[in-house]
């Protein structure tokens, strides 16, 4: 039991040392880009020659690719290796990107680059600049989207997400070679970073990735820096809550999904962390109240920026608050149940969401950091929306300043 | 025959019934010890004499303490009700495979469940129906089944309510709900399906007095009437003609049970979710302990079916610690080997 432990602390130690090298490796400056094309194009053109006169392994650019690679040199070729471990080679600028998954367009400013969206990103055209006359191509949540509307589109990639929608049997299998599919969530806090610096070179657009980690980075640094230094034994113990059927069972994060990295971030203890394997589980409100959490972290699949009016956060704040096991928990005697936003938690602008719950968790600790002000700022900044923060949308329940 | 014979075939006859009886007798004993065990289980440790504590002083007040809420608020209502709501779709079962002739009938012939399903998915994704939170989904469901129960009928009514015409038409609702349930589904946002299919799986979690005290009144109306019928229903096993030529109403027997089976499973099912398994099987686990005889089988599956909801309730809240499984597949987690181990040591294909 012991070297199994042993086993996945190596595994895991290997794959963040992987992880930070991967994101070390990714070229910023123009000598490094010439430097990673230089290499690319020599290995392409080896192992072009060698399938072609050899038999020997093949590569993974055709002759055209191999054209516009030495055309666009030493701009292109460009190799990221994609959030699923797939190697991805551009060998010229990519202009029309058909974005299942399109969190990072507005705030990097690739707009024009963009032919083709789903509906959920429709749905929310509010926040969403860049889906004006795009063709929505259907998709979003659990629907599939509309092949023949990526055809449409002509692309020449398609970007979709790791672990939401369908996969590469729906995206590659279907598409022509030369489109290149690249999988990335832009949504999970450990490694957001790296798909942005990532998505930026591949893109030509560091600059702008640059601006947004800069920003991102000012604040999760500065709540993680402080939450570290928070000692164990006055950090609040944290029950996820991310629903229920109505009934007594409630659904909870464990270590490796979204919730549960905002919870720790966040300074708190998710006490569900190592419960469940797996992306969620079912819990009773008996455990829950045997574990006496000093506070509730609950992720509403409802409200958001077209949303006005509060009643889905208070409907699951009251959903849970009625359970009167719960009432012997300092979570509700205290009266620290938070509610918030999956529109929040999730998506580019969750350092004011990660803000939020740290102040949540630690009001005096966090008493100078403004969530809303973080928000508004990431709006004016990266989506250049006419949109308050503070006069619309429902983000979070409480409210914190 | 002599009046020898005649005493010794009575004789015979008493050791057959009381056998019987014996055997329903167990089962009682059984679910009330294994209730005992099950009510015992959970994150907080509590002693019988604790737990006995708590259920005499709830007679007296309300709970206080955070262990009084976790038994009488928590296990026990869950316990109850997982006996109650075995207890009837076993029965349902039984009665739903005896006037339907067919081994494959269970309550969710009559497309209940698919109707069921189809107002949860309405409830949890369009937000409409009757009620509010979570009497919502409740009250939606429970207004399917009936809906589906009522048009079934209608249709099986055109070809005068026979196994055939019922099936059929049950059949066609089935698959109708379902596909209305699929479209409702096909737009719905992604969390809002994870909601509809976590309630498909069935789980016991919305427990409470109420849904017991509602679930209750049911039963008590409802049951009396099928075990008065139990000998119709063992007439009609003989097929229609045969129970008519004994003077069985055939027509009023088979719609009158089917509508309080539908009932029964409606008042079940819109709190639990699809639980399918106990209302197919049981019957059939109980027939071969007890034969055929409906005076013996009915309550005799309800019971059966009451051990296996709350043996697999306490194994899905305790199977993984801390964790709930969906109590549906522990029902058949513990009825399928339970079921096959009978099938197999009785070595007969008839059920």
């Amino acid at each position: 039991m012991h070297s199994l432990r042993y086993i996945i602390l190596l595994i895991l130690l290997a794959s963040l040392l992987i992880s930070s090298c991967a994101a070390s490796d990714i070229p910023r400056t123009p000598e490094e880009i010439r430097e990673v094309a230089k290499a690319v194009l020599q290995e392409e053109i080896l192992l072009f020659m060698e399938a072609g006169y050899s038999s020997g392994e093949t590569s993974d650019l055709h002759r055209n690719d191999l054209r516009y690679a030495a055309r666009n040199y030493p701009e292109y070729p460009r190799r990221i290796v994609d959030t699923t471990g797939k190697t991805i080679t551009i060998v010229r600028p990519l202009e029309r990107i058909v974005a299942y998954n399109s969190h990072w367009v507005t705030p990097l400013n690739q707009d024009e680059k963009i032919v083709g969206v789903a509906s959920s990103a429709v749905s929310e055209e509010i926040i969403n600049p860049h889906v004006v006359g795009k063709i929505n191509i259907g998709g979003g949540g659990p629907n599939m989207p509309d092949l023949e509307r990526i055809y449409a589109c002509n692309p020449d990639a398609i970007i979709t997400y790791v672990t939401l929608g369908p996969g590469d049997e729906f995206f590659v299998d279907k598409m022509p070679k030369s489109v290149k599919v690249i999988r990335m969530d832009f949504l999970e806090p450990a490694y957001v970073r790296d798909e942005i610096l990532k998505i930026g070179y591949l893109l030509d657009c560091q600059e702008e990735a640059d601006a947004y980690l800069a920003w991102h980075d000012s604040y999760v640094r500065e709540i993680t820096k402080r939450t570290a230094e928070i000692p164990d034994d006055e950090r609040i113990r944290v029950f996820i809550d991310v629903g229920s059927t109505g009934g007594a069972d409630r659904r909870t994060a464990p270590t490796g999904t979204y919730m549960s990295t905002h919870c720790v971030d966040g300074g708190g203890i998710n006490i569900a962390a190592d419960l469940i394997t797996g992306s969620t589980g079912v819990v009773n409100t008996e455990w829950i109240a045997f574990e006496n959490p000093d506070a509730i972290l609950a992720l509403c699949y409802g409200a958001g920026y077209g949303v006005d009016d509060s009643r889905d956060l208070t409907e699951h704040y009251r959903d849970i608050t009625s359970h009167q096991i719960l009432s012997f928990t300092p979570a509700l005697q205290e009266d620290r149940v938070y509610i918030i936003s999956y529109r929040y938690a999730y998506g580019l602008e969750y350092p004011a969401a990660l803000a939020t719950i740290a102040k949540w968790f630690y009001p005096d600790r966090f008493a100078d950091l403004n969530p809303q002000s973080i928000h508004q700022e990431y709006i004016d900044r990266f989506i250049g929306a006419d949109y308050d923060v503070t006069a619309r949308g429902v983000f979070a329940y409480p409210n914190v300043g | 025959m002599s009046g020898m014979d005649i005493t010794e075939i009575r004789n015979h006859y008493s050791g057959y019934v009381r056998r019987k009886w014996l055997l329903i007798g167990f089962s009682v004993i059984l679910i009330l010890l294994l209730s005992a065990f099950a009510v015992s289980l959970g994150s907080f440790k509590l002693s019988y004499s604790e737990i006995l504590m708590i259920i005499a002083s709830s007679f007296a007040s309300e709970p206080t303490t955070i262990e009084e809420y976790v038994i009488m608020t928590n296990r026990l209502p869950r316990i109850i009700f997982a006996m109650m709501a075995g207890f009837g779709l076993a029965i349902c079962g039984t009665v739903m495979q005896a006037v339907l002739r067919n081994p494959l009938a269970s309550p969710f012939t009559l497309g209940i469940a698919s109707a069921a399903g189809l107002g949860a998915a309405i409830a949890f994704i369009l937000g409409a129906g009757i009620g509010t939170g979570m009497y919502l989904v409740i009250g939606n469901a429970f207004l399917f089944t009936l809906i589906a129960s009522g048009l079934v009928f209608g249709l099986a009514s055109i070809r005068g309510i026979t196994p055939g015409s019922v099936i059929m038409a049950g059949i066609a609702i089935s698959y109708l709900f379902s596909a209305m349930t699929s479209f409702v589904q096909y737009f719905s946002a992604a969390e809002n399906l994870q909601m509809v299919v976590f309630w498909m799986l069935g789980s016991l979690d919305k427990a409470n007095w109420e849904i017991i005290t509602a679930t209750g009144i049911i039963l008590l109306i409802t049951c009396p009437y099928l075990f008065w019928k139990a000998i119709d229903l063992n007439v009609m096993g003989a097929g229609d003609e045969c129970a008519k030529s004994m003077g069985v109403n055939v027509k009023r027997v088979r719609l009158s049970c089917l509508g309080l089976t539908s009932l029964i499973t409606a008042g079940i099912i819109c709190f639990t979710g699809t639980i399918g398994f106990i209302g197919l099987v049981a019957p059939h686990i109980t027939r071969m302990m007890v034969g055929g005889d409906h005076r013996f089988l009915l309550p005799a599956a309800g019971i059966v079916g009451a051990v296996l909801l709350v043996a697999a309730d306490a194994a899905a809240r305790n199977i993984l610690p801390g964790q709930v499984l969906p109590v549906g597949i522990m029902t058949a987690f513990f009825g399928v080997p339970f079921f096959l181990y009978l099938f197999i040591r009785r070595g007969s294909g008839d059920w």
